[in-house]
């Protein structure tokens, strides 16, 4: 009978971490899954991007302002081959961060490609190894995706010389 | 006839007495402002020989020179030593001559002031004064007189801009603190052409020089009460640089006087008092602090090198004169003494007019860093606090009160490598100041500076991050090192 119980138990304890695992997956995806829609900017509100942009420069500076405690904010990079966003690290290494006293962040970060590069900055409140079992999209996790688009210096000097075609542009934007 | 030759005595004597009475008047009106009665005649040749005024001119300088690009694009800080500092510098007063001047100036457009931070995205020369230089004094400093249609209320900042313009001519905006007034104007003759201003940034581009970034590029105003615009901040590039500690030390002279040596008292009272050294009685007190005192003044020399000049009898309001005159005067009793200073560069940082008299104040700068002093400790029994390296009350007549914290600075031979990120910076401020509330925060500028603090012995100063909020409190946050 003991045995039993033991094996009865057992298998609840086993079936409980698996499905558990397969939330905390679920919710690790919501992050990661390119199909998760934008929330509003309800614990963080980006400065930078400031919607979608276009620069000249490889460095690009992320910034975001919170007025609430204990936000920690995660970065993302849209990888093309996985068709997943992935955790992407700033110049300081870090791809997780907690907002400090300032109620303020900014990170540097080296866009890794020319054209199209699709960031996703996610929020939520609590620390850095929160379970992620516990975030609810839109209640207490904000995600926002933003579209940097890197173009080439030669456009910049073609303005600058007062001569650009269309097609270079164009070439430039979304590769020959 | 004897009687005649009495009464001509009489009239004599008379005509002596009158005589003896207006000289008596005389010593004594010259007595109340300085000097011992001999100095009356004195008085008398040395108007008559005329004095050298000071050329205000001279003081006539910007804080800080910013060039740029435009959005993105790096903000560079010119150096007074920089190649570059003269010619733009010389451009831009000849801007401000013109605009002060020529009859044809008009304002373009009014903007409120944070406007300014659209004028510094752009592709801009930027010159920077530490308060609002009014019109009137403007062309003083230029030695013009102002009949133009020049709007603005003075000069905080001014920014050119050489190529906003369709039609080549120069677009210029002066913010005086409260509003943003744009002007356009035609290319000064023989001055910095359109390609000269282009060639500048393309060879900034090229050279070692640190970078900066304005706030409004990055962090928004909403979260808190205010943040001015144009704030240079590090947000690119490495997180440390290097610097070197600044030595600060106690002039020699007064370092090393001997409280006996009549001869040391001598010299510093040749600096100090100059022609008029012969009219104080000079004394070393208890505390070793060094005094210069006759009726109408007294200098005191504190053993932290401290200068406090006072005024001893009572104040006119008729001779309150005007904000030129009273500047000239402070202008000139600091040139006198600015040779008990040395290593650092003297810049007006700020004016305050009041009832009988105006308040300028002076700091220092070592190779274009703030030298600053916050809360400094007076050692008498006042116990003041000075947040500037020199206040001076004056008004057209004389200075009335001086405080002046005399210091030789040299550069250390530590090497710091300090954290420049603005958002440790930002970090650092509301950890260390708990009491902010982010709502009612608000910044004016950031500086990096050497702080002075009280001392009779010689300091080694490290930058640290002052931070001016618009109400004029100042944070002081040190710098983090490179573990």
């Amino acid at each position: 009978m003991v045995k039993k119980i033991s094996v009865l138990l057992l298998i609840v304890i086993f079936s409980m971490s698996t499905f558990m695992t397969v939330f905390a997956n679920e919710k690790i995806d919501l992050i990661s899954d390119k199909k998760t829609e934008d929330t509003k900017q309800f614990l963080v509100t980006i400065t930078r991007p400031e919607g979608d942009e276009t620069t000249f420069k490889e460095s690009y500076v992320i910034c975001g302002n919170s007025d609430k405690q204990d936000i920690t904010v995660k970065l993302l990079m849209y990888n093309e081959e996985t068709e997943e966003f992935e955790p992407f690290m700033n110049l300081d290494g870090e791809d997780t961060w907690v907002i400090g006293a300032s109620g303020f962040f900014m990170k540097e970060i080296e866009l890794p490609k020319k054209g199209a590069n699709r960031i996703r900055i996610a929020a939520y409140q609590g620390s850095e190894k929160m379970d992620k079992a516990e975030l609810v999209l839109g209640e207490n996790l904000q995600v926002n995706t933003f579209t940097v688009t890197l173009l080439d210096k030669s456009i910049r000097n073609s303005i600058k010389n007062g001569f650009l075609r269309i097609t270079d542009m164009l070439d430039n934007l979304f590769g020959a | 006839m004897k009687w005649f030759s009495r009464e001509r005595i009489k009239l004599y004597i008379l005509f002596l007495l009158v005589i003896t009475s207006f000289i008596q008047v005389g010593i004594l009106w010259y007595y109340q402002n300085r000097g011992v009665p001999t100095n009356f005649l004195w008085g008398i040749f040395n108007k008559a020989q005329g004095k050298t005024e000071y050329d205000i001119g001279d003081a006539f300088e910007p804080y800080r020179v910013v060039v740029s690009e435009g959005f993105e694009n790096p903000h560079w800080v010119i150096k007074e030593n920089h190649e570059y500092y003269k010619p733009l510098w010389n451009d831009a007063k000849a801007y401000i001559k013109y605009l002060l001047t020529d009859k044809d100036v008009s304002s373009k457009g009014e903007y409120g002031k944070e406007f300014w931070g659209d004028v510094v995205l752009k592709k801009s020369f930027v010159f920077e004064f530490k308060t609002c230089i009014n019109s009137e004094l403007l062309a003083a400093f230029l030695n013009e007189n102002w009949v133009s249609g020049f709007k603005s209320e003075g000069i905080y900042k001014m920014a050119i801009l050489p190529s906003e313009n369709i039609n080549k001519n120069l677009t210029i905006y002066v913010f005086d603190g409260e509003k943003v007034n744009k002007y356009v104007v035609p290319f000064v003759a023989k001055g910095l052409s359109i390609k000269d201003y282009d060639d500048i940034i393309s060879n900034l581009y090229e050279e070692d020089i640190e970078e900066y970034g304005v706030i409004k590029e990055y962090v928004a105003n909403y979260v808190y009460q205010y943040l001015s615009p144009d704030v240079l901040i590090v947000a690119k590039g490495p997180k440390f640089r290097n610097y070197k500690n600044l030595i600060c030390e106690v002039p020699e002279k007064i370092r090393n006087i001997q409280p006996n040596s009549s001869q040391d008292l001598n010299d510093i009272a040749k600096t100090v008092l100059g022609e008029d050294e012969d009219d104080y009685i000079r004394s070393v007190d208890i505390y070793e602090t060094i005094v210069f005192q006759n009726l109408s003044s007294i200098y005191r020399i504190y053993r932290d090198g401290l200068l406090e000049y006072k005024y001893l009898h009572a104040i006119n309001s008729y001779e309150k004169g005007s904000e030129i005159e009273a500047l000239k005067k402070a202008l000139e009793f600091i040139n006198y003494r600015e040779k008990l200073v040395s290593g650092v560069d003297i810049y007006l940082s700020g004016i305050e007019e009041n009832n009988n008299y105006y308040t300028f104040t002076f700091d220092y700068k070592y190779n274009d860093m703030a030298v600053s002093f916050n809360e400094y400790t007076v050692n008498n029994k006042d116990k003041n606090k000075l947040n500037h390296a020199i206040t001076v009350d004056v008004n057209s007549q004389r200075v009335l009160s001086c405080y002046w914290v005399l210091k030789e600075f040299k550069l250390g031979k530590d090497n710091l490598m300090l954290n420049v990120k603005f958002e440790s910076l930002f970090d650092d401020i509301f950890t260390l100041y708990k009491d902010i509330n982010i709502k009612d925060f608000s910044v004016k500028d950031i500086n990096m500076s050497y702080e002075v603090k009280y001392s009779i012995n010689s300091q080694s100063l490290e930058p640290v991050w002052i931070i001016e909020t618009i109400e004029g409190r100042q944070y002081v946050v040190p710098m983090q090192k490179k573990p």
